[in-house]
């Protein structure tokens, strides 16, 4: 039996590496580009990040024409934020609410807005109001106001629907000459008070700061 | 309401009643139990098969689970089907291409609609954000008009995001 288990061991060893190829890079990239990618992944994986959006990154770049060298550094540069995004957001987040976050960092929202929005939220998934956030910064909401017109519909316990009802609306406002930071606050305002707001279960007002313990979501 | 039968009241108290078990029953019943689990015929069986044996089969189980490709599948299972359109009225072809399909413009072509104005194809996605476009006459990148954007990060090619909510 000693022997069996030594030869579990030794084959378990080789097939780790195995698991961090992905075959879907072959004929895709150069093999250079390749291997500067798998060393990311690898990276992310030991760091316990997701490894998907890095691949998916990768053949985002390939797929629109991009050299080898932006291909790595945007896949490089995805993997900063990823990291950002969870000292925002906490090591509970979701993958979704890590791409979203660090969609969200890249325009210009600080990490302390992340963990803002993190708390107003309650512990409700973010990726529909990080996706909204960076939606309205590249619509031209400057980031701070945009996140506080986010953080008013997480606080009324927004769904889909209102997230898409203020993306659609900002934007009507700003092509019909609307300053976009006024558009984005008076709409969240509107849509954000036409829900009932929710008393989280710990009992605090919607919005409060929770207490130094409760970091994550 | 209806009376209860009086039949069915006694039948249920029969039923309530302990059953007695026979305590040398119950010991034999106990080690015939007890010599079953100790024969443990299946590590009889790897210690005769070869230990390289062994660890290959292992390790072949541990590649198909753990595996891409089998995550992929294990993620098939919650999938949400999507209707993506655009109106291209002089278009030739209109791809989808997105982080779901590996942005390979020739995964997802879609289909011209009634008079040909509009293209659209419906997709089953997992739950998470997604990123994606679409690839008109096979060179042109245009972003969903209709959904959030996805920031431009270095490629210089926009796209949009879609955020398949967790089904409870």
């Amino acid at each position: 039996m000693r022997w069996t288990a030594a030869a579990l061991c030794a084959l378990l060893l080789a097939a780790a590496p195995l698991h961090g190829q992905d075959r879907r890079l072959d004929g895709r990239l150069d093999a250079e580009t390749r291997r500067a990618v798998l060393a990311l992944v690898d990276s992310a994986r030991a760091a316990g990040l997701p490894t998907e959006p890095l691949i998916q990154k990768a053949l985002e770049g390939e797929s629109k024409g991009a050299d080898g060298a932006r291909i790595v550094a945007a896949v490089r540069a995805l993997l900063g934020r990823l990291h950002a995004a969870r000292a925002a957001l906490g090591r509970t987040a979701g993958d979704a609410d890590l791409v979203a976050g660090a969609a969200a960092l890249y325009v210009g929202v600080a990490p302390d807005r992340l963990e803002r929005l993190r708390n107003a939220s309650s512990g409700a998934p973010l990726a529909l109001a990080l996706v909204a956030l960076a939606d309205l910064v590249q619509r031209g909401v400057p980031p701070d106001t945009a996140a506080t017109a986010i953080e008013a519909l997480a606080r009324a316990r927004s769904g889909e629907g209102e997230y898409r009802m203020l993306r659609q609306l900002v934007e009507q406002d700003i092509r019909t000459g609307a300053a976009p930071a006024a558009a984005a606050l008076e709409r969240a305002r509107r849509i954000a008070g036409s829900r009932s707001p929710v008393i989280p279960p710990d009992g605090r007002p919607p919005g409060s700061e929770p207490s130094g313990g409760g970091g994550v979501r | 309401m209806t009376d209860r039968d009086p039949l069915l009241d006694r039948v249920i108290a029969e039923l309530k009643q302990p059953i007695e078990v026979d305590p040398a029953a119950r010991r034999r019943l106990l080690d015939a139990a007890l010599a079953g689990s100790r024969r443990r015929p299946a590590a009889a069986l790897l210690r005769r098969l070869s230990p390289v044996a062994v660890a290959a089969a292992a390790g072949i189980v541990l590649v198909v689970l753990a595996g891409p490709g089998a995550e992929r599948e294990r993620g098939e299972r919650w999938t949400t089907p999507v209707r993506f359109a655009l109106a291209a009225p002089a278009a030739r072809g209109v791809a989808l291409v997105g982080d779901f399909n590996d942005w390979d413009p020739d995964a997802t072509p879609l289909e011209p609609v009634g008079s040909g104005d509009e293209w659209a194809v419906t997709v089953r996605l997992r739950p998470g954000r997604h990123a994606y476009a679409f690839v008109v006459d096979g060179t042109q990148w245009v972003p969903d008009p209709t959904a959030a954007l996805a920031p431009d990060d270095g490629f210089g090619v926009p796209s949009s995001v879609i955020v398949i909510p967790e089904r409870m």
